[in-house]
């Protein structure tokens, strides 16, 4: 069994560090992309101001398309988003329109220099950057994996009571073994929730039998699910479309009060224009929104969704779980420990497996080579890659065509170019310095903030703006983590002597003699 | 507040860690309360804590925000322990006087 969580966490284990480390990250996916796009300032609006804004603008600019989306403003985004789709057209289809960021208040289009945001993270702790299934397909495998690792590792694990809260600094691979467990054991439930949530977020992709064996088509099954969605057809005759702001007060009394987070109208100008209002999911486990859906005509309530079953309720929760959604920023933050919890629990395996193996006075073969440089490329130089996704958004001239692609190329190249120079260094050396130079990206980046836009960490302060407060401290602690990783690799005895836990044992008495004397006197 | 769910469980789990002996005799304390003493403490506290959660977020948050709170106080405690044991021990009464603090006001 020992060998199966071993092999099982190796294999998978690169990959289960990137997911764990952009999955943390993307707890603060809209924080990032706030901070991402520094010329937006978030405004304050209600609801109801905000969907009316939306709407007056989208009458000025399109009419008569088929629907439209309308994603409102929150606490965490600070902006109303809209999303338009025209009307069918056979001979000419129309070109896909973007998604646009509207002021809450007036409605106005906001522009900011062009970004993927926190969404990068986020779409990349699932997809991988590989094409369309192949990603979600290998991300799907590894979490198995993980999953796997997590049941055989507590299996294998025979001291998880005596050795609960032990954790032995400067013992080679004792520690690695107490960090590995202690990293593991005392966030035993995150990680099982996360890997399992997350494969279930994607079981419909992952399984689709039940779902072909049961329903002719995919649509049936979601229709049958989460209840038929209003698609009714046009009629063609215009008709002026309701304000919607009693649609939205209506909702919000039949939800007891909590606001709306979408609303998508269809049909808009049309004698058959419905107004389907969504409910928020912050502050509930459910991440599966009811609706409600009025006539935008009469202003009626024509439908409203049907209480989940049971299972769909069950897969919502899960999702939620997974997704965060449900967490004030309190609770995030917690999210966002635990997901590091993560990533060092993998991050400690990884290396574990290497010094477990490694003789002291053999030379290393290749496989253990192998697995030290591959280790260095995961957990050494992707933050330094993201740092530079980061850092490449305020060096980016913020009009440049096609930049957003560029800082994904930049966290990239960052990571990969890395890795690969790093190989021209011993592995010890290896270690130090691009953990070091991680350090220095993170700690470059509040003042390269400070230098390219003027919400730097001072001018953050006098304005009590928390969003960039949070963001440069957050950096600058991450600066720090990656710094101190560096210290502790410098400080590491020569893996290849003869003498590591000798030097350790010489080592370990002289501190805690002088702290014991301090404390006694 | 909305840690103090965490910071009772740190104290629950320092109270337990404590109660084990290789632990309890890192500090080089004489008057430690025994080993039974500290276990039902601990356990006391560690339901404490959830009650306190609940009580605040209702079951479903309420259990959820528990044991996220938790997962991040044993790590840290464990990460205090392992550098300075009797500041984790300092700081368990302390993180137990906050969580009181926060509960009055």
């Amino acid at each position: 069994m020992a060998w199966i969580h071993a092999w099982l966490g190796l294999l998978a284990g690169w990959i289960l560090f990137a997911m764990f480390l952009t999955g943390t990250a993307s707890y603060f996916r809209p924080e990032i992309t706030r901070w991402m796009q520094p010329e937006l300032r978030s405004t304050h609006a209600s609801a109801e101001q905000a969907a009316q804004a939306a709407i007056n603008h989208l009458q000025a600019t399109s009419p008569g398309d088929q629907q439209w989306f309308i994603y409102l403003p929150d606490d965490r985004t600070g902006v109303t988003r809209v999303f338009a789709r025209a009307k069918p057209n056979p001979a000419k289809p129309a070109p896909r329109r973007p998604e646009l960021k509207l002021d809450p208040v007036t409605g106005q289009p906001l522009t900011a220099r062009d970004t993927k945001g926190g969404e990068h993270f986020y779409r990349f702790h699932f997809q991988l950057q590989l094409p369309h299934p192949w990603g979600r397909w290998l991300a799907g495998v590894c979490a198995i994996f993980m999953l796997a690792a997590i049941i055989s590792g507590v299996i294998t694990h025979k001291r998880i009571f005596a050795d609960f809260f032990t954790l032995r600094w400067r013992k080679g691979q004792r520690s690695w073994l107490d960090a590995h467990n202690a990293s593991a054991v005392l966030a035993l439930p995150f990680h099982a929730m996360i890997t399992y949530t997350g494969l279930i977020t994607l079981v419909a992709m992952y399984m689709p039998w039940p779902a072909q064996a049961n329903f002719k088509r995919f649509e049936d099954f979601t229709a049958a699910a989460y209840g038929a969605p209003a698609e009714g057809k046009a009629s063609g005759q215009a008709a002026p479309l309701r304000p919607v702001g009693p649609m939205i007060q209506a909702a919000e009394r039949a939800w007891g009060g909590d606001p709306p987070r979408t609303i998508v109208i269809r049909h808009p100008n049309d004698a058959a224009a419905t107004v389907t209002v969504l409910r928020t999911t912050a502050s509930r486990l459910n991440a599966r929104p009811d609706s409600i859906t009025f006539s935008g005509v009469t202003g009626q309530q024509l439908s409203k969704s049907p209480p989940p079953g049971p299972a769909i309720s069950t897969a919502g929760v899960m999702l939620g779980l997974h997704l965060g959604h449900f967490a004030d920023p309190a609770l995030r933050w917690i999210c966002f420990l635990l997901g590091l919890t993560g990533a060092a629990m993998v991050g400690t395996g990884q290396v574990l497996w290497v010094v477990k193996r490694r003789k002291a006075n053999a030379p290393p073969f290749f496989g253990l080579r192998l697995v030290e440089r591959l280790n260095i490329g995961a957990i050494a130089c992707l933050p330094a890659g993201m740092a530079a996704f980061l850092l490449a958004n305020r060096l980016i001239p913020a009009g440049l065509p096609g930049r957003a692609n560029l800082e994904v190329s930049a966290m990239f190249w960052v990571w990969f170019g890395l890795a690969a120079l790093s190989l021209l260094r011993p592995a010890r050396r290896a270690w130090i310095e691009t953990l070091g130079l991680a350090a220095v990206a993170f700690a470059t980046i509040p003042v390269v903030n400070a230098l390219t836009t003027d919400r730097g960490l001072v001018a953050s302060l006098v304005a009590a703006d928390g969003l960039f407060v949070s963001f440069d401290l957050a950096m600058l602690a991450i600066a720090a983590l990656c710094g101190f990783g560096a210290l502790k690799a410098a400080r590491q005895p020569e893996p290849r002597s003869f003498a590591p836990a000798r030097q350790a044992r010489a080592a370990t008495p002289k501190p805690t003699s002088v702290r014991e004397n301090a404390d006694a006197v | 507040m909305p840690f103090d769910s965490g910071l009772i469980s740190y104290a629950a789990f320092a109270s337990l860690a404590l109660a084990m002996k290789k632990h309890g005799s890192s500090l080089g304390w004489s008057a430690l309360p025994p080993q039974r003493v500290l276990r039902v403490l601990g356990w006391a506290l560690l339901a404490l804590s959830a009650i306190v959660a609940v009580a605040r977020l209702g079951p479903a948050l309420g259990v959820t925000a528990w044991i996220g709170q938790m997962c991040v106080a044993a790590p840290l405690l464990v990460l205090m322990l392992s550098w300075r044991p009797r500041l984790s021990a300092i700081l368990a009464g302390v993180s137990l006087v906050c969580a009181l603090f926060t509960a009055i006001h």
